[in-house]
């Protein structure tokens, strides 16, 4: 600091005023009087040699008076108005014999005002009249953010400057410089105004942009120097290029685990960094928040780092950044990173396998009578022929029968055509009893009790009889869609798979059916690819299902995962349009005991919007609009 | 000096398998993983059941500034020393042939930051780390994350709970997570596994559980699953990412349904990884 309050001001002032205990005026009649000789050629000056100006003095300050050119040995006076007072004329000495008069020293407290002096030397006026200020104190500044406090500001802030000094109406200019003696930017003396009535000058304007830097500002008030202003005009703080990473965080369950996220491309400005975790029914306000801190120790000023703790609710959660610095605090949600809570354990287990309930189709039993039956429901009609033998040609007999509620099968042959042929008479009617069909080899075979009668009477069996048959094969399958999950895979559409039974009405309860994929393009992966998360191939679809009475299975689970689905709309649809994965389900249903055989083709395809999401399975669409809810 | 002795050891494949029918394991890695890029190149073009197990990256200079294929930045393994190779190899052959080949290739790489082991189970192979480049910069023991011992209950489990209880338990235990990243979801929900596990390693309740689903499945006819993991370390999240694929038939007829996309084929920056074998 080069104040001038640091020159030893005791010295000064017993140098040009030794009896300092003397009231001012006193002080200054005795130091102002001097002898003038009157000159034509002689000149006076005043010049204040702390600040090496002419027009403004500090108490404190060791000014100069000085006659020179003037008459050798001479008197000189002088005229003294003070604050626009005349005080008088008053003697000072004499000029020495060079013709030059001098008288300087230290300003003393008590002086403060507005001094005009006219030197006479012999009784001649000496040109010019010397006039100045006296001020108790050198300029004061501040600065001031007037948009929010403080004294650091950012572009578009309002900036006041504000000076206090004791020269009115006196000229003020100041100096600044950005990022010091390094910087490129600075200038001195340039001009502001003047200081009003009161001594003040103020100043208040917008900071413009490209202005960032640490900045140095003097004011001067008539040439003397106030306190030096410093402060940062600092870029506001904002969400460009803040990001949070790992982008996806995988799936795990409810038990509370906790994650680590980084955020990059944090400005240097920022103070604080907070981690936003909000589930997929949330909206960012609802948002917890935990604070983190600077990655490694601060070596990485742009990087911070820091865990969360995985929240209890299911589905995808966001996580964002929110950063505090100059302009306040702003939740940077363009970049956030994802992961989901999963509650495996309770998804809906898979129905079991069923009985078989169907006899549609062409049977034979153990006495190889050929069977042709359909089903209608739970009722069951047809014919059987049994086969020919030493008797010669069987009739046929007209069959009716039903399902049982526990699928067992009665069956009736009955009322054989011709009538007339052999054996006609002593097998009429033919009961099948208990019968079962077997699961073990795709419903293909059954046991059963069958007995015959003749006129009423009962002359066969009961006796044990097998049926066997060939597979049905569905002619086709409808898929129906049954919601989304509710165990955390909330982006997974339920499909249930409804197996077109054929002309015979056969059922497919107790068979089994298989999945696999075909043609499978993953687009949203290929647009961003990660090794951390690999596509949905051809082998992702390896499931099986067993058909329920109705003819339906179910589950079939098709759909991103939420925190995948989130990720896509984020990183791979970059705010537009939409990507999808498809690709063909390939339906086979069990016929053998090792084999199985294709019967419908589901194209099948996950759609992801930027809000909303879309699942097809053959027929059906499940939608999911908005997604996330927020 | 290494060169030489791997050449010598290609050379007795190219002379063992001069006559039988071969493709060509052709194979130039690119990225900080070089074995990861070989599990997936034997899974996808000779449909090998391999497992692959990722190291913490511990030392700070072992990371490079790069950026996701979505364009965040991130930090990613630096380049290890590459895997080059170019050599015959029979379809289908047994397992005892494939541990040396692979044994042998690691062996060769002793100067690269994370030395393996490979290891045989059933047609499984696992590709198992045993050491890994320090803090301070040098070589020291690692013991792979899936060999940490754990005991699970005796109970009925789903297939994918039992892999989350699996990978829970090991992540506690090395206080570091392992989460799910792609599985077979309708297979994990519906595949149930009786699983009792007493101070066992981990690694070897996931090859039973997964050999344990496919009973059911021959006994309706059937093909068995061969299912596998890709585990690998996320050095931004500093967490394992813990990913399960389904592996054709060795002698699967469909050689052009490659078990991983398109896209696993190049790395992040879209740079080609490897050349396609010669068939």
């Amino acid at each position: 600091m080069n104040h001038p309050s640091e020159t030893p001001r005791s010295q000064i002032i017993s140098r040009y005023c030794p009896s300092c205990s003397v009231v001012w005026v006193l002080r200054l009649v005795l130091s102002l009087f001097w002898a003038v000789q009157a000159a034509s050629a002689a000149t006076a000056s005043f010049i204040d040699q702390t600040w090496n100006e002419s027009g403004y003095v500090v108490v404190g300050d060791t000014v100069l008076h000085q006659i020179t050119g003037a008459a050798v040995n001479k008197p000189v006076t002088y005229d003294w108005t003070y604050n626009g007072v005349f005080q008088g004329n008053f003697s000072a000495g004499t000029t020495n014999g060079s013709g030059t008069f001098s008288l300087g020293g230290g300003i003393a407290g008590g002086l403060e005002g507005f001094w005009i002096i006219k030197w006479y030397v012999n009784g001649v006026a000496v040109s010019p009249t010397i006039s100045f200020q006296i001020a108790a104190s050198v300029p004061s500044a501040t600065e001031q953010n007037v948009t929010r406090g403080g004294t650091n500001i950012i572009n578009g802030e309002t900036i006041k400057y504000t000076v206090s000094s004791g020269f009115k109406t006196a000229p003020v200019t100041y100096d600044w410089s950005v990022n010091g003696a390094s910087g490129t930017q600075g200038q001195t003396g340039v001009a502001a105004g003047t200081t009003d009535a009161n001594g003040a000058y103020i100043f208040q304007g917008v900071v413009q942009a490209g202005l960032e830097g640490n900045w140095t500002v003097r004011y001067y008030v008539g040439g003397v120097p106030s306190n030096q202003l410093a402060f940062q005009v600092q870029l506001p703080v904002s969400c460009t290029g803040v990001q949070v990473s790992p982008s996806w965080m995988g799936n795990v369950t409810t038990v509370s685990t906790f994650k680590t996220v980084q955020v990059t491309g944090v400005p240097n400005s920022v103070s604080s960094v907070k981690l936003l975790g909000w589930n997929e029914t949330q909206n960012i306000a609802q948002a917890t928040n935990t604070t983190i801190s600077l990655n490694t120790a601060g070596t990485v000023r742009s990087t911070w780092q820091g865990t969360i703790a995985t929240g209890t609710s299911l589905g995808s959660y966001g996580v964002a950044a929110q950063v505090t610095g100059p302009g306040g605090t702003f939740s940077c949600t363009t970049k956030p990173g994802y992961y989901g809570v999963v509650d495996d354990a309770n998804l809906p287990p898979p129905p079991g396998l069923t009985s078989c309930n169907s006899l549609a189709g062409t049977w034979i039993d153990d006495t190889n009578t050929t069977f042709t039956l359909t089903q209608s429901g739970g009722n069951i009609t047809g014919s059987a022929t049994p086969a020919n033998n030493a008797c010669g040609t069987h009739p046929t007999y007209s069959v009716t029968g039903t399902v049982a509620q526990n699928n067992q099968i009665s069956l009736t042959a009955s009322n054989p055509n011709p009538a007339t042929l052999c054996a006609i008479n002593y097998h009429n009617p033919v009961q099948v009893t208990a019968l079962t069909i077997s699961t073990a080899n795709a419903c293909t075979n059954g046991s059963g009790t069958a007995s015959s009668y003749y006129n009423g009477v009962l002359v066969f069996g009961p006796s044990p009889t097998t049926f066997t048959s060939t597979a049905i094969v569905p002619t086709g399958e409808q898929s129906q869609a049954m919601g989304w999950d509710t165990n955390g895979y909330s982006t997974q559409q339920r499909f249930k798979g409804v197996l077109t039974s054929p002309a015979n009405g056969a059922k497919f309860g107790g068979r089994i059916v298989k999945e696999a994929g075909q043609s499978f393009s993953d687009g949203c992966n290929n647009m961003t690819g990660t090794q951390y998360l690999t596509p949905v191939t051809n082998n992702t679809l390896n499931s099986t299902w067993n058909v329920q009475l109705d003819n339906s299975y179910q589950d079939d689970m098709i759909g991103y995962s939420p925190s995948v689905t989130r990720y896509y709309q984020t990183y791979a649809l970059n705010g537009a349009g939409s990507c999808s994965l498809t690709g063909n389900q390939l339906m086979s249903i069990r016929v053998g005991a090792i084999t199985y055989s294709q019967y419908a083709t589901n194209s099948v395809s996950v759609t992801v919007n930027p809000s909303s999401l879309s699942v097809t399975r053959g027929n059906a669409t499940g939608t999911k609009n908005p997604y996330p809810v927020q | 000096m290494k060169a030489i002795t791997f050449s010598l050891f290609l050379g007795f494949y190219v002379i063992t398998c001069s006559t039988l029918s071969a493709q060509r394991l052709q194979l130039m890695t690119h990225t900080g993983r070089p074995v990861r890029e070989l599990c997936d190149a034997l899974q996808r073009d000779f449909r090998w059941r391999v497992s692959f197990e990722d190291v913490p990256i511990m030392n700070n200079d072992d990371l490079v500034d790069s950026h996701a294929p979505n364009g965040i930045p991130w930090k990613e393994a630096k380049k290890d020393i590459p895997i080059n190779i170019n050599i015959p190899v029979r379809e289908k052959i047994a397992q005892t042939e494939k541990l040396g080949l692979i044994q042998g290739l690691f062996d060769s790489r002793k100067a690269a930051r994370v030395q393996f082991r490979v290891d045989g189970d059933g047609d499984q192979l696992h590709f198992i780390p045993v050491a890994v480049k320090g803090p301070t910069g040098e070589s020291e023991p690692f013991d792979a994350m899936l060999n940490t011992r754990i005991s699970i209950v005796r109970g009925s489990y789903r297939l994918g709970v039992l892999v989350q209880e699996v990978l829970s338990k090991v992540s506690q235990a090395r206080a570091t997570s392992i989460v799910l990243a792609t599985v077979p979801t309708n297979l994990f929900a519906q595949a149930t596994v009786t699983e009792e596990a007493i101070d066992e390693p981990a690694r070897d309740i996931l090859v039973r559980a997964f050999g344990e689903i496919n009973g059911p499945r021959l006994m309706i006819g059937l093909d068995a699953l061969r299912l596998t993991w890709i585990m690998n370390w996320e050095p931004n999240g500093h967490f394992f990412f813990f990913n399960v694929v389904v592996i054709d038939e060795e002698d699967s007829s469909d050689p052009t349904n490659p078990v991983t996309g398109e896209n696993s084929k190049r790395n992040g920056n879209g740079q080609q990884l490897w050349s396609e074998p010669a068939r």
